[in-house]
């Protein structure tokens, strides 16, 4: 147990005011006794930091996947008043939008077949790894209108359904997204990579619905045992990374300019209502919007190969929905029994709005939003839905993941990647990807259990699990 | 020759340790640490790209510097394997060397997205100067 820290309910922990110097609130995590083993000091000092930006409301929190990061930690959530508070990209992070979608489709694994061939056509169709370029060709005008309108503009250009948009939180386009403040160097990154998986953690999943904890909600979602699903895990590519990168600049000059003073010059930030802080969450948006539009135009191509190869309908493939995990929005949140509008920064964190909310898919308006929690390579993901606790206690938020225990350096000293790839194929994963380097760093030991983490949030009443899905095939980059 | 830059512990990203002689050094070694992550297998050749860069601080420009490593690899597609850094008090000049890159031929690499500037603090030490340097991937 680190010292300092205060139990403050069955799972969920408290870093008092005073932890660190200039905290304005303490800090409040999840977790269980279980995973407190992983909970580094590095994470929970960027808790506390968190908690010493001007206008952060009640706690500065982390979910069971809190791990060390950067600015924020890994899982954080910090909720910002409009008049007092900032907007970080510190709270953020470099990869804007990185998010997840899950596609439905009528298959069931039977008739799934031999997945290696399938998961060859995938990695051909979809541009995946450094240095791919995306099929299209993008002018500035097309990117300028991508950036602006996020997901429908690739439904517009053909690459999905209209009824995708309402499957998406905010349907896939964030308000404000201003092109003005989106520098050259970030067009020219973002240009040529729409439609790109990327590398890293990101991948493209086969998924069997392996478990289902609750019919109705499931039902409500369009989810049932035994079906095949797709799960997508990518962001905003090269254009978020330059535009964090632009904005972090000019963000930590506006901080000087303000008197904040920054534990982290990560936390680099401006009031929400100064115009640097005006153009990053601008600027944000944009970004925010591409990685919506990117998903929508992999999941076009992802619907072209299962329609090809299995003679399906494109309607007969739904999204299920699409969540952002790196972000920062304008939401209205119950605080001390007023209603008032927040700037809510989620990094490696979801959205989980619970029943009666609005932004709700249709159908889900009594049920609460899909959640959607990727395992790491090889374990369970999971379908959760948002509620009621959650709003009350996190600003309506939950886990990202399953948040990694074993830097990359140690996953590559200890594990190899080929080795991984036989033991997956063993339990009947098959695994394609651009070098046996990332197998390793994204092996299923170097991340907590996926399963804890979300026995965490359930019991904690942040979500509830819907559904539990079994990888059958994986590409990365 | 040791490499002068080692790997840290960190859960997310990468950590470097990086150290030189003189803030040059320790300029164009972090940029070998960058390219030890993204481009192992890139060798100097035909690729060039030479730029200009000013910052408020040493530490604002080597993230500024790494940063315009990062945007040069992407829209060139190009993998460098050594920078030629010269500063003058906050201006740095830099030749960066490399070749085209060829996912083909080059994957391996672990994509980086930014250069984080949590724990960034250049000290003068016997050495020379050293610095921590967090790497998003």
């Amino acid at each position: 147990m680190i010292e300092g820290i205060q139990k403050a309910g069955p799972f969920e922990w408290e870093i008092p005011v005073g932890y660190t110097r200039g905290m304005r609130v303490p800090g409040r995590f999840f977790l269980s006794e279980e995973l407190m083993p992983t909970l580094e000091h590095g994470a929970l000092q960027q808790c506390a930091n968190m908690a010493t930006l001007p206008g952060i409301e009640k706690y500065a929190l982390a979910m069971p996947d809190i791990h060390w990061g950067y600015g924020f930690p890994i899982g954080g959530v910090g909720a910002f008043g409009m008049e007092e508070g900032i907007i970080s990209p510190g709270g953020v992070g470099f990869d804007i939008n990185c998010g997840v979608r899950l596609i439905a489709t009528p298959l069931t694994v039977e008739e799934l077949g031999r997945i290696q061939p399938l998961l060859s056509h995938l990695f051909t169709k979809i541009p995946t790894g450094i240095g791919t370029k995306s099929p299209l060709k993008l002018t500035d005008q097309d990117l300028d209108v991508m950036m602006n309108e996020g997901a429908s503009w690739a439904v517009n250009q053909g690459y999905g359904m209209a009824c995708d948009i309402t499957r998406c939180e905010e349907h896939g386009s964030l308000e404000g997204a201003d092109a003005a403040h989106v520098s050259a160097k970030a067009r020219a990154r973002g240009r040529p990579q729409c439609g790109t998986l990327g590398a890293g953690n990101h991948f493209l999943e086969i998924q069997t619905v392996a478990e289902i904890f609750d019919p109705v909600a499931a039902d409500a979602f369009g989810i049932r045992d035994g079906q095949v699903c797709v799960m997508i895990h990518c962001g905003s590519r090269g254009l978020g990374h330059q535009i964090c990168t632009d904005h972090i600049a000019s963000l930590e000059r506006a901080a000087k300019k303000y008197g904040i003073s920054l534990p982290d010059p990560q936390l680099a930030c401006a009031p929400l209502t100064s115009p640097e802080g005006e153009a990053y969450f601008s600027a944000m948006a944009c970004a925010a919007n591409y990685a919506w539009a990117n998903r929508q135009m992999i999941t076009h191509f992802t619907r072209e190969v299962l329609a090809k190869q299995f003679s399906i309908d494109y309607d007969e493939m739904p999204l299920i929905y699409d969540v952002t995990h790196n972000v920062a929005k304008f939401e209205e949140h119950m605080i001390d029994g007023k209603k008032k509008k927040v700037c809510v920064h989620r990094k490696g964190a979801t959205r989980a709005f619970g029943p009666g909310n609005h932004d709700l898919p249709p159908g889900c308006e009594e049920i609460g939003q899909p959640v959607l929690i990727p395992g790491s390579m090889g374990t369970s993901s999971f379908v959760l839905k948002g509620t009621q606790t959650a709003m009350e206690k996190t600003f309506g938020s939950t886990c990202h993941g399953a948040g990694r225990v074993l830097s990359r350096s140690q996953a590559k000293k200890h594990l190899d990647g080929g080795e991984i790839r036989d033991q997956l194929g063993l339990q009947g994963i098959s695994v394609k990807a651009t070098s046996n380097k990332v197998i390793a760093e994204e092996a299923p030991d170097a991340y907590k259990s996926s399963s804890e983490v979300v026995r965490v949030v359930h019991e904690a009443g942040l979500s509830l699990r819907v559904a539990r899905l079994e990888p059958k095939g994986v590409i990365k980059g | 020759m040791p490499v002068p830059f080692i790997e840290r512990d960190h859960t997310a990203d990468i950590l470097m340790h990086v150290w030189g002689t003189t803030t040059e050094d320790l300029f164009s070694e972090a940029a070998g640490a960058l390219f030890s992550i993204m481009f192992p297998s890139c060798k100097p050749g035909d690729a060039h790209q030479t730029f200009t860069l000013s910052a408020d601080s040493h530490e604002a420009l080597l993230g500024e510097f790494l940063s315009e490593i990062l945007y040069y690899a992407e829209v060139e597609c190009e993998g460098y394997a050594s920078a030629d850094v010269t500063i003058d008090g906050l201006t740095l000049k830099a030749r960066l060397s490399g070749e085209p890159y060829d996912p083909a031929h080059h994957a391996g690499g672990t994509e980086v997205k930014g250069i984080s500037r949590s724990g960034m603090k250049i000290e003068k030490t016997k050495r020379g100067y050293e610095t921590d340097i967090l790497f998003d991937v």
